[in-house]
């Protein structure tokens, strides 16, 4: 009895867990795609109005993202019900839980088999590189380093600590809207 | 050296860290809704239902049925239970968990629930098999030499479709 409440309240904290990074996560794309010249570079191929999801089957958590033109990325929140052009679908808590901890980098990710691709391939593989480049910059390069495929050398201290700084900025302030949002929804 | 060989195994195996999470999607995938559990009283009281039942849970995928009584050498009578709680359930898929005891008979089960009547006996022989059978997934929890997702059974009493195979 005690061993099921304990592992009931696990996958709880668990979906919570991947609840708040996919937050965390969109709001840091969006400052991200404002502050960090290679990701508006990789960002601007896509078309205007692209609306990338990705989320954990069958009905979530998810995070939404639209490309609003000139690289720049903004966070939709996890509540659209309108067209998506590119979803990456994780198939289980689980495997979601396992990259968004950091376990699991994501390439080993799509390797293992952990996630559905819906969309045009080549607009997927330059999502991911976006999402590489956010967690080069945002993490410690010893956790980043189990993030992603290949840590890039040309990332310095000295543009990495702004950026971060930058990121977590936008980020603190996105949660402060979402929170007041939350708080008055009129 | 023969100069003629045939190969057929076209089963899908998944193993490794996380493994067993991929079964609510591939249940999902043959858009099945309502799958039945075969397994035995050992497996299930050491607990390793368990995480097959949560992992489907957290995807909104409801067990339908579970017949855990299939004991150590299985028998006809066993086969024909499990298919008629199966019809009752109106379950749409199998999965066996556990060793080659409860592997055979939900093997067997699928027999029955796919062709009908209730008599595994009925089916012995070669070719006697008309209709794709039920899909089957296999969760072994014995270390063994993989047999179980080969065609044949252990007894060839009834030689196996292709489509009886764990897919």
């Amino acid at each position: 009895m005690f061993e099921k409440l304990t592992r009931s309240a696990a996958l709880r904290a668990r979906r919570e867990y991947v609840r708040t990074m996919f937050r965390f996560m969109g709001h840091a794309l969006e400052a991200i795609s404002h502050a960090d010249q290679k990701v508006k570079d990789d960002a601007r191929v896509l078309p205007e109005g692209f609306i990338f999801q990705m989320m954990v089957l069958p009905s979530g958590p998810s995070l939404i993202l639209e490309h609003t033109g000139q690289g720049v990325l903004r966070y939709l929140g996890s509540d659209y019900d309108g067209r998506i052009d590119l979803s990456i679908r994780f198939k289980h808590m689980a495997h979601a839980f396992l990259v968004l901890s950091f376990q699991e980098k994501t390439t080993e990710a799509f390797a293992n088999d952990r996630m559905v691709v819906d969309g045009d391939i080549g607009y997927g593989v330059r999502m991911t590189r976006i999402l590489n480049r956010l967690e080069s910059v945002i993490l410690p390069r010893l956790i980043a380093s189990r993030a992603v495929k290949e840590y890039p050398a040309d990332l310095g201290l000295l543009e990495k600590v702004p950026g971060a700084i930058g990121v977590y900025r936008r980020v603190l302030t996105g949660f402060i809207r979402d929170l007041r949002k939350e708080a008055l929804p009129l | 050296m023969s100069r003629y060989y045939e190969f057929f195994c076209p089963v899908k195996v998944i193993a490794g860290q996380a493994a067993l999470e991929h079964l609510p999607y591939e249940l999902t995938g043959i858009a099945s809704t309502r799958p039945m559990i075969v397994t035995d009283q050992g497996v299930r009281s050491a607990g390793l239902l368990d995480p097959v039942i949560s992992a489907c849970q957290e995807s909104d995928v409801v067990i339908a049925a579970i017949y855990d009584e299939v004991p150590p050498d299985s028998s006809t009578t066993t086969v024909r239970d499990i298919a008629n709680l199966y019809r009752q359930q109106q379950c749409d898929a199998l999965i066996a968990i556990g060793g080659g005891s409860s592997i055979d008979t939900a093997k067997a089960v699928n027999i029955l629930v796919s062709e009908g009547g209730d008599d595994i006996a009925e089916y012995s022989g070669a070719g006697v098999l008309t209709r794709p059978l039920r899909p089957f997934f296999v969760i072994p929890t014995t270390a063994g030499t993989g047999r179980s997702s080969y065609r044949s059974p252990r007894r060839s009493c009834c030689p196996m479709p292709p489509s009886s195979i764990p897919g």
